[in-house]
């Protein structure tokens, strides 16, 4: 299978901070890759290194073979990689609507807007009943599911999904594994970061864990399940 | 309670808005037939605030970039116009197209260097950078130094001088009604909305693919060259230009109308203006201690209205009281959060 997202070397700083201290991993296009890890090991500063908004200080990031390491971030999604932030950054002092649109800032026919905007209250009917309310007004579930749909208005290639569990209840993450799931049937290759590992491995094809800046163990999710490090380390402790 | 949301749905109707406007208009248009000399110069200082506060609201309020020295911009139109009136005898309206030209590239110059820096640091930046203009016209010949350029000729619109009260009361007025004009199409287009995703959150603005270095250029270019040409209606209307004009007590003065009237509203900068000078006229006979009145009024204003004194926007979107409260009860039954 072709290799979509290829991460090579890559090291980015803040200030004098290593955050990522050279790392490397790829996604196929059509799978689902995890990026496991506890607190500052680097997750969320790895997407938004390969979306642009923190540049890389050394490494390369390739997109469909393209070399986007010194790309700024607009153009970065204007290739169809879409970055879905970390506390869902959603805009709540505007309507659902207004927030779609944002997504499809980089698409400039009228048509292709509305198409999408249907596809995603096609997604999510909770979305499209609401559209023009403030998005402020929405719940947590909600309104990951309303930064999810944002990320997919400008038809993107592949997803990238910052913290998706985080602050939901059970039901509702399992909910939005399924519309994931759902999406990379229908061809979305999907890159999730998380902290919740099991809902990661169950959902993802194949993980990397981070720790403090560095890969330390790759492989099949199936694989990496029946790990015995890894059940010590995110699947709460010496259970069998 | 209920008197409030029928009220508020009263004023969100597009009739009563429009009504609202047309009375405003007419108001205006007509206000030189029974004004004196004394209310007509009041009133079109009220509309040279406005301009300055419509300009700086494209800066402030829809980009939210904290701009501290919005008079230096003033100042740019002002001389250039005054510059090639006086010195190469050129016609007031052939100056416009320069005027603009003038305020865009230098506020090109400056922008692109500083716009990167966030909040307080740009701030200064605005404020220095309005100190050096006035310096640098202080001293040099061609802006007539200290004294500044005067004597700039009154041109002649439609066979009627401008210096004529109520000539330079209609061409303001005209003028307010095209920035108005600008500001609601600017607000509304591509460029207003990407002005606001990028406000409220500049990452998840970057990570949709909003040029954000752009559009806070293009905001900071759109903001100066509206200041520019009121500075250069303001040169011809004084006949002079000096300076002494280029404070840092001007440029917080248009500031404090934007925030007064709501940042990035365009009704509240009309109201903003007007407020300012009307309450700076009625407290006139309080002497040196206006300004103090002044910033205890602020004070209030800010305590009871933080977001500025016209109403927020959209009220019809906001939840009422009941709506909230379903709302709260619905998310606890759900447990989502």
């Amino acid at each position: 299978m072709e290799k979509l997202l290829e991460v090579e070397q890559v090291e980015t700083c803040y200030g004098k901070v290593k955050a990522l201290k050279g790392i490397s991993f790829s996604v196929e296009e059509g799978q689902i890759v995890a990026l496991l890890g506890s607190n500052g090991a680097g997750k969320s500063t790895s997407l938004k290194t390969i979306s642009g908004i923190t540049p890389a200080s050394s490494g390369t990031v390739r997109f469909m073979g393209e070399d986007i390491t010194r790309l700024s971030a607009h153009k970065i999604a204007a290739r169809g990689l879409a970055h879905i932030p970390e506390g869902r950054c959603i805009f709540k002092n505007m309507t659902i609507r207004e927030n779609l649109l944002l997504g499809a800032f980089t698409v400039s026919s009228d048509a292709e807007k509305k198409r999408a905007m249907d596809y995603v209250f096609d997604l999510f009917p909770i979305l499209g009943e609401r559209r023009k309310q403030l998005a402020g007004t929405l719940s947590g579930g909600e309104q990951q599911m309303l930064a999810i749909g944002r990320g997919l208005m400008a038809h993107p290639k592949m997803v990238m999904l910052d913290e998706l569990s985080m602050g939901l209840a059970p039901i509702i993450v399992q909910q939005l594994a399924g519309v994931i799931r759902k999406l990379n049937e229908a061809g979305l290759t999907v890159l999730l970061v998380e902290q919740n590992a099991k809902m990661a491995l169950a959902l993802a094809d194949y993980s990397y864990i981070l720790s403090t800046g560095s890969i330390v163990l790759e492989g099949k999710s199936a694989e990496l399940q029946h790990n015995s490090d890894v059940i010590k380390a995110y699947l709460g402790g010496d259970r069998k | 309670m209920k008197q409030s949301t029928s009220l508020r749905a009263f004023l969100g109707k597009r009739s009563t808005q429009w009504t609202g406007i047309l009375v405003v208009l007419i108001f205006a248009v007509t206000l030189p037939l029974y004004a004196n000399i004394y209310v007509i110069g009041v009133a079109w200082n009220a509309l040279f605030y406005m301009l300055l506060a419509l300009g700086c609201n494209v800066i402030v309020g829809y980009a939210g970039l904290c701009d501290l020295g919005y008079s230096s911009k003033v100042a740019i139109g002002a001389y250039t116009t005054a510059i090639l009136m006086k010195t190469f005898g050129w016609n007031f309206w052939a100056t416009l197209p320069v005027s603009i030209l003038a305020s865009a590239i230098i506020a090109c110059l400056v922008g692109m260097p500083t716009l990167r820096l966030r909040g307080d640091y740009l701030a200064i930046v605005t404020l220095g950078f309005s100190e050096i203009i006035r310096l640098v016209a202080r001293n040099l010949n061609v802006t007539g130094s200290a004294s500044g350029i005067s004597g700039i000729k009154s041109p002649v619109i439609f066979g009627v001088k401008f210096s004529t009260p109520w000539m330079q009361y209609f061409i303001f007025l005209i003028l307010v009604i095209i920035f108005i004009f600008v500001s609601l199409r600017l607000k509304r287009s591509r460029f207003g909305r990407a002005l606001e995703y990028m406000r409220e959150d500049e990452d998840a603005a970057r990570a949709m693919g909003v040029n954000v270095p752009r559009f806070k250029l293009l905001a900071f270019v759109i903001g100066s060259v509206m200041g520019g040409l009121a500075g250069s209606f303001y040169a011809v209307k004084m006949g002079s230009f000096s300076p002494s004009y280029v404070t840092f007590t001007e440029s917080a003065y248009i500031l404090l109308i934007v925030v007064l009237g709501g940042m990035g509203k365009t009704p509240g900068m009309l109201l903003g203006a007007t407020l300012f000078i009307v309450l700076q006229e009625i407290f006139r006979n309080v002497g040196n201690s206006r300004m103090l009145i002044f910033g205890i009024l602020l004070v209030l204003i800010m305590i009871f209205r933080p977001q500025g004194i016209w109403p927020d926007k959209r009220p019809s979107f906001l939840p009422s009281r009941r709506e909230r409260k379903q709302l709260s009860e619905r998310t606890e039954t759900h447990g989502t959060g």
